[in-house]
């Protein structure tokens, strides 16, 4: 499957391996984006803080705008870049109106687009333990500002290189490089809040 | 809930993938909305078809009779037959189509041409409509006051997206739906799926021929409802909505 082989964390961003970037290739299809980064393009949203009831919104909203825009593709930049960055935007805007219609989250819960969107584990102990884990990544991003978590999730999760955060989030790249130190103090200090707090259970 | 060192929460999101499922219930409402992201993997949903699929066929969404296409011309494909998990993108959806701070509603706008490189996008990050009203093809109720929302009418695939029993046993829809074959079928997605892709690309008069072709040729046609969504869209266009 295409998506296997092409952007998988694994493989350097930006590398070979992101063969439908631009200079080379004609403007790549749709279909075969889609197949490539559909899965990663859905946890950068998770990661970024787009809850599950609005995931697929936000991914539809994702896809719309890349189906607009592929045709003005110029392999200027790698295309998982472009791609992150049009979710980047996505992201902030379903943040931004989480926080001024908390109420939308439960409607959209009560239309059913709670998706309960479950991560790929296998089953039993261990797939309990990777979403205990999930869970707890979430609630320590969820701890970041918006800035921090956006440069922490593009570095860390998506593995992206300091430039290609600079070039999607649209900073000078020193204030990739402090943010990131930032954020990556912050998650470190909430891990270990936590981590406190268990052990001071009774 | 025990803590775990920071990498091994770092791996934990990293691993935060779709399952099968919520992929494929995606695919199939980007598919209803008009987004050509493919049929994608087979799955083993395709015998779910069955011999009611035909009968059924008259009242389901536009990516679902898509779908059957695919299910015609590729055996492998059943994807968008899947009976289990059609699921409704709401009335109450978000739209992203405006990133005015302020979240007043707007008119709906024609898409405006933008340069793509990620650092022009960066740029432009807070004021750009990031999915213009143009892009749905599908008018319809308004749905509630939010910030994403605000420029356009409604989540393309909303309605569509669950067909309900009246749907289903709509009889000026089922006559056709029995006796249409595929290619016919195949035929009314390739005019109206061109004429979607021509009124996104603001090509008024091929889309105004493509919709008029349809309606010549497929009068009584799978897709009527699409045809009329196109319809509309061309007209709202035409009036420089």
């Amino acid at each position: 499957m295409v998506a296997e082989a092409l952007g998988r964390r694994q493989v350097p961003p930006g590398s070979a391996a992101d063969e439908l970037r631009g200079t080379a290739a004609p403007t790549p299809d749709l279909a075969a984006v889609y197949e490539a980064h559909f899965r990663y393009v859905w946890r950068c949203l998770r990661s970024l803080g787009v809850r599950d009831a609005h995931l697929d919104d936000a991914l539809q909203d994702v896809f719309v705008v890349v189906q607009r825009k592929l045709g003005e593709f110029d392999g200027g930049a790698a295309l998982r870049t472009w791609l992150y960055a049009i979710a980047l935007r996505i992201a902030r805007k379903y943040r931004e109106r989480l926080r001024r219609e908390p109420a939308s989250l439960e409607q959209a819960r009560d239309e059913g687009h709670d998706n309960k969107a479950e991560p790929m584990t296998s089953g039993g102990e261990s797939a309990l333990l990777s979403n205990e884990r999930l869970a707890l990544a979430h609630a320590v991003l969820a701890t970041l500002s918006d800035e921090q978590r956006e440069v922490f999730v593009l570095a860390r999760v998506e593995q992206m290189s300091a430039p290609e955060i600079a070039s999607v989030v649209g900073v000078p790249l020193n204030t990739v490089y402090s943010r990131l130190r930032a954020a990556r103090l912050a998650f470190e200090a909430e891990v270990a809040r936590r981590r406190g707090a268990t052990r001071n259970q009774p | 809930m025990s803590t775990e060192p920071e990498d091994m929460l770092e791996e934990a999101l990293r691993g935060d993938l779709p399952t099968p499922d919520a992929e494929a219930r995606v695919r199939r409402r980007l598919l209803a909305a008009g987004v050509a992201v493919g049929n994608g993997v087979a799955t083993t949903t395709a015998a779910a078809a069955g011999a009611s699929a035909t009968a059924k066929l008259a009242g389901l969404s536009w990516g679902l009779k898509l779908g059957l296409v695919a299910a015609v011309a590729i055996p492998s494909v059943g994807l968008l037959l899947d009976s289990r998990s059609e699921r409704s993108g709401g009335p109450g959806a978000p739209q992203v189509a405006s990133a005015r701070p302020g979240g007043a509603r707007a008119p709906a706008q024609p898409a405006r041409p933008e340069p793509p490189a990620p650092v022009e996008l960066a740029a432009k990050a807070e004021a750009e409509p990031v999915a213009p009203a143009a892009e749905r093809p599908q008018p319809a109720a308004a749905t509630k006051a939010t910030l994403v929302e605000a420029a356009a009418p409604s989540r393309v695939s909303a309605p569509p997206a669950r067909p309900s029993q009246a749907d289903f046993a709509a009889p000026a829809e089922a006559a056709p739906a029995a006796s249409a074959p595929g290619s016919s079928l195949a035929e009314e997605t390739r005019l109206l799926d061109s004429a979607f892709a021509a009124l996104t690309a603001s090509n008024l008069t091929r889309a105004a021929a493509l919709i008029h072709e349809h309606e010549t040729r497929f009068p009584a046609g799978l897709l009527q409802r699409e045809r009329e969504r196109a319809k509309t869209r061309l007209s709202e266009l035409s009036r420089g909505e």
